[in-house]
């Protein structure tokens, strides 16, 4: 009896997690005899055409991102109209499992990981992508202490319906910047504030925030203070978690370099270049569009948007709530070059057809 | 009846075919003010690299691309071109690699080093 493929290449082996929107299987690529985490949206939201083409859309922008704390996504399609997303498998566990696990964990344990974490959210802001959702459950530590930012935590961290159980949504909403979960402008700043938020957890079991309901995220919560971590580690991840984005760390890779200074193996660590913008400048479309929106449709909007389409999201390309366009025929995609040259003259060629 | 039915759907199909081949819809532009100079900015990340320069063609690439995302920020970009233009460009920029080349040797040491340079040459 042959085994059905997924996508002409896919052989399913075993569930990774499943979601209210999404499921995850580890996978054989059977082209390339290579082991796959396959992110497929959950088989009833296929039909949801917008859903379908943010899943794929997303998947797609994330894979022009190559960096080793990010995983890797090596394909997206859609196989028998369901789209998926093949991508990375690590072997390892997630950071909210280690703290499951094993609880707090040692001061230059959490900075070194954070130094991790910072690197691929850098690579990430530098190539104009906010991520919006980093927490625990998105980090991945392989057994080679290799951490990624991951997407396919959203699915296993589900555990339920998150767009329609409180309680999980609000379990998201502990990593949350304050102006993310308000609905306001979301700039990479806001990553920056889900970095705190990680290292804060490792530092100490538990989330900076515990909103008890919606009305609690559009509020200032009081956050404990990190007390018996290092004080210049404490200070630094306190910056992070500030209110006003304006008052954490510059950018991704600035708070690398000042996590890195705590540990004393800084000088053998592989650091982020200074970015070109500050994280306050890089900023989501659907921000920029509403100042202000309920936290229940901007939590649900994140929502969706992470777990529809993976957790790397492109700035610019969140446009769902805008009207249909009038028929206008199809913008082709930049054909690929084989060498960094010819996909220059592919794009010089493409700009010139759409020049207007 | 029936057969005058198949006859109807038949002829109302082949109507809307013709229909549609006569309503090509028009094809979608940005706005040249854009298009023109990331136009140039591509060509010249493309001479870059055909003259062997890759330190060159990252910095005008990662320009393009800042360029790109400023636009788009500024909301000047349409909506259809975000994905392919933003793909492109960020493919592009992360495709280039920068090797610089090898620093000159000083006059005077270059003599007994100089086996150590072999095949260090693009």
């Amino acid at each position: 009896m042959s085994t059905r493929l997924v996508a002409g290449r896919y052989e399913i082996e075993r569930p990774l997690g499943h979601g209210a929107m999404a499921v995850v299987d580890l996978a054989r690529d059977v082209e390339l005899d290579r082991r796959v985490a396959l992110k497929r949206l959950a088989e009833n939201l296929s039909r949801d055409e917008e859903l379908r083409a943010r899943f794929l859309r997303e998947g797609r922008l994330a894979a022009r991102l190559a960096h080793p704390n990010v995983v890797r996504i090596f394909d997206v399609g859609e196989d028998d109209e369901r789209p998926f997303i093949a991508m990375e498998y690590v072997d390892g566990e997630t950071l909210a499992e280690l703290v499951a696990r094993s609880g707090p964990l040692p001061a230059h344990e959490v900075a070194e990981l954070g130094v991790q974490i910072c690197r691929a959210l850098a690579a990430a802001h530098e190539a104009g992508l906010v991520h919006r959702d980093v927490k625990p459950q998105n980090l991945l530590l392989g057994t080679n202490r290799l951490l990624k930012l991951g997407d396919f935590g959203i699915a296993l961290g589900l555990g339920g319906t998150r767009l329609t159980t409180a309680g999980t949504v609000l379990g998201t909403a502990a990593y949350l910047a304050p102006e993310q979960a308000r609905g306001e402008e979301v700039t990479a700043a806001a990553d920056v504030y889900g970095v705190g938020a990680v290292l804060y957890e490792l530092l100490t079991g538990r989330p900076p925030r515990a909103p008890a309901s919606f009305a609690d995220l559009a509020e200032p919560m009081e956050i404990a203070p990190l007390e018996g971590a290092p004080p210049a580690l404490a200070r630094i991840v306190m910056r992070c978690l500030a209110a006003d984005p304006a008052a954490r760390p510059s950018s991704a890779a600035a708070l690398a370099h000042e996590l890195a200074a705590t540990l004393p193996e800084a000088e053998t660590l592989a650091l982020p270049g200074h970015p070109s913008q500050r994280a306050t400048e890089i900023k989501t479309p659907s921000a920029r569009r509403s100042k202000k929106v309920r936290p229940a449709l901007a939590l649900a909007a994140v929502a969706v948007g992470a777990i529809a389409g993976g957790a790397i999201a492109l700035v610019v390309t969140h446009g769902g709530s805008s009207p249909k366009p009038a028929p206008v025929a199809r913008v082709a995609p930049v054909p690929h070059g084989a060498t960094p040259q010819q996909q220059a003259q592919n794009l010089a060629a493409w700009l010139a057809r759409y020049s207007g | 009846m029936r057969r005058a039915l198949a006859l109807f759907v038949v002829l109302a199909l082949a109507g809307c075919g013709g229909t549609a081949r006569h309503a090509a819809p028009p094809q979608p532009k940005l706005p040249r003010v854009l298009a023109q100079p990331w136009k140039q900015q591509a060509d010249s990340v493309a001479a870059a690299l055909a003259a062997g320069d890759g330190c060159a063609a990252q910095r005008l690439a990662t320009a393009l691309r800042t360029s790109v995302i400023a636009a788009v920020n500024a909301r000047r970009v349409p909506q259809r071109f975000l994905d392919p233009l933003t793909s492109g460009v960020n493919e592009l920029a992360s495709q280039i690699t920068c090797t610089p080349p090898p620093a000159p040797t000083p006059p005077g040491h270059g003599h007994k080093k100089g086996k150590h340079g072999k095949g260090e040459g693009d």
